[in-house]
């Protein structure tokens, strides 16, 4: 270890003298060396420097532990070296992002709706007229035709679903399938959070639950599923059908949300599910 | 428990390495999941302390190399070197800079050992365990990363030692 006594001592082994990691004898030989000596003090100095305390900000150690364990909860099934690999530019907008997917989602719930409103405003002269005029045998009618659907089976039913389809327009969607509001791609399951819970206060701050199920929201391209059960379980059995439901697509898998009221009046419980497999993969407060 | 227990040093660790509060904290938490994701996998052949600041460590680098895809602000400030190559410092700037400008100049290997040296009080067997490197290796980065620093930082003030302030 000790090199050999005619050298100039070298950095090395200075820096391991102010690091104890030699012997005593090499420990001398640098103490002894004037030269050597200076170099040891200006190294102490830098690492006095160095180990000047960080003083964490609590606020900021109790956001990131919460953050930590939100996003751990949220179960993602990708390994934790994939989050080495998310993209560029995620430290410090993080929030402008979540931000910018909030004002995205405002956007694509305000654009539907104008158009909506709109066409509901040209067209409502004409419903009340229509209203005026078929109202005394519609409810007759309808029953008629739902008595003979019930009692003809699904193949004589045919006329019938095209007669609905055809007064039932798209903006009078009924509120037990409202559409998802698509969230968007999201490399971190944080800021799919985020994003669902700024979709969900916009949600609820823009409309009523009706008038949403109206404004025909951006639907998705993945139909619902059979996994309502498995949603429902995940979130509680006695907290009736969903309140809002959201679709995204996080670190490359698609994904439903399922928010439900929660029964003991805290916040909603948001479920994250895999419509492929209906695997729940995590869930959530608002 | 666990994360509050080991937030502090993990963060301090992250911010010599990052150099700032913002990387710091992105990288802090990027550690601390990777740690709650990977308890699984530790086999106790290591302390916990080594093998958490190892995936801390690894959390803050690839910290690094996203920062270094981002543009980086300071990078159009004029450059105030002398011809001797090192930086006058002008002691009316925070020795806090001084310090996270200088470690940002050595190269991340070299950074990571004086910082788990001088920050965390790691001994030379255990930083090579955190870096999988031997302790000669060790040694060595800590050397020439102090003997950069050291020339980086010719001037600096022994008696003012500001610690980080917060975020």
């Amino acid at each position: 270890m000790s090199p050999p006594t005619d050298r100039p001592l070298d950095d090395e082994l200075i820096s391991a003298v102010l690091d104890g990691e030699v012997s005593e004898e090499d420990r001398r030989r640098v103490l002894d060396d004037p030269t050597a000596r200076a170099r040891l003090e200006r190294f102490r100095r830098i690492s006095d420097h160095l180990s000047a305390p960080v003083t964490p900000d609590a606020s900021a150690r109790d956001r990131v532990i919460q953050e930590v364990l939100e996003t751990w909860q949220l179960g993602e099934p990708t390994p934790a070296v994939a989050s080495r690999s998310a993209p560029a530019g995620r430290s410090p907008s993080r929030r402008r992002r979540v931000l910018a997917v909030a004002a995205g989602v405002l956007v694509a719930l305000a654009i539907p709706a104008a158009l909506t409103l709109s066409r509901a405003g040209d067209r409502a002269p004409r419903r009340s007229e229509l209203a005026q005029r078929i109202e005394p045998e519609a409810s007759g009618a309808e029953r008629r035709s739902e008595d003979t659907a019930a009692a003809s089976g699904p193949e004589a039913d045919s006329n019938v679903g095209q007669e609905r389809s055809s007064t039932a327009s798209s903006d009078e969607r009924p509120l037990s399938n409202p559409a998802r509001v698509e969230l968007g791609v999201f490399a971190d399951p944080l800021d799919l959070q985020e994003a669902v819970r700024a979709a969900w206060r916009t949600s609820q701050s823009t409309t009523s639950p009706s008038g949403r199920a109206a404004m025909g929201v951006p639907e998705t391209a993945m139909p619902d599923t059979s996994c309502s059960n498995a949603s429902a379980a995940a979130a509680d059995p006695s907290a009736g059908p969903p309140i809002f439901l959201a679709a995204a697509t996080s670190r490359g898998t698609p994904v439903h949300i399922d928010v439900y009221r929660s029964t003991d009046s805290s916040s909603p419980l948001a479920v994250v599910i895999r419509p492929s497999t209906c695997e729940v993969l995590a869930r959530f407060t608002l | 428990m666990l994360l509050r227990t080991h937030y502090d040093r993990i963060h301090a660790l992250c911010r010599r390495l990052t150099g700032n509060d913002t990387d710091a904290l992105d990288a802090t938490q990027e550690a601390l999941l990777a740690i709650v994701r990977g308890l699984r996998r530790f086999d106790g052949r290591a302390t916990f302390s080594t093998w958490s600041y190892r995936v801390a460590t690894n959390a803050c680098l690839d910290e690094l190399r996203r920062r270094r895809r981002r543009p980086d602000p300071r990078l159009a400030e004029p450059d105030v070197s002398d011809a001797s190559g090192a930086p006058p410092l002008d002691q009316t700037v925070s020795d806090r800079l001084a310090i996270d400008d200088a470690l940002q100049r050595l190269a991340p290997p070299m950074r990571a050992a004086v910082v788990l040296r001088d920050v965390l009080g790691l001994d030379y067997a255990e930083i090579g365990e955190v870096l999988g490197v031997p302790p000669g290796t060790v040694r060595s980065r800590i050397a020439r990363g102090r003997a950069a620093l050291a020339e980086q930082l010719g001037n600096l003030d022994p008696t003012r030692i500001v610690p980080t302030e917060t975020p």
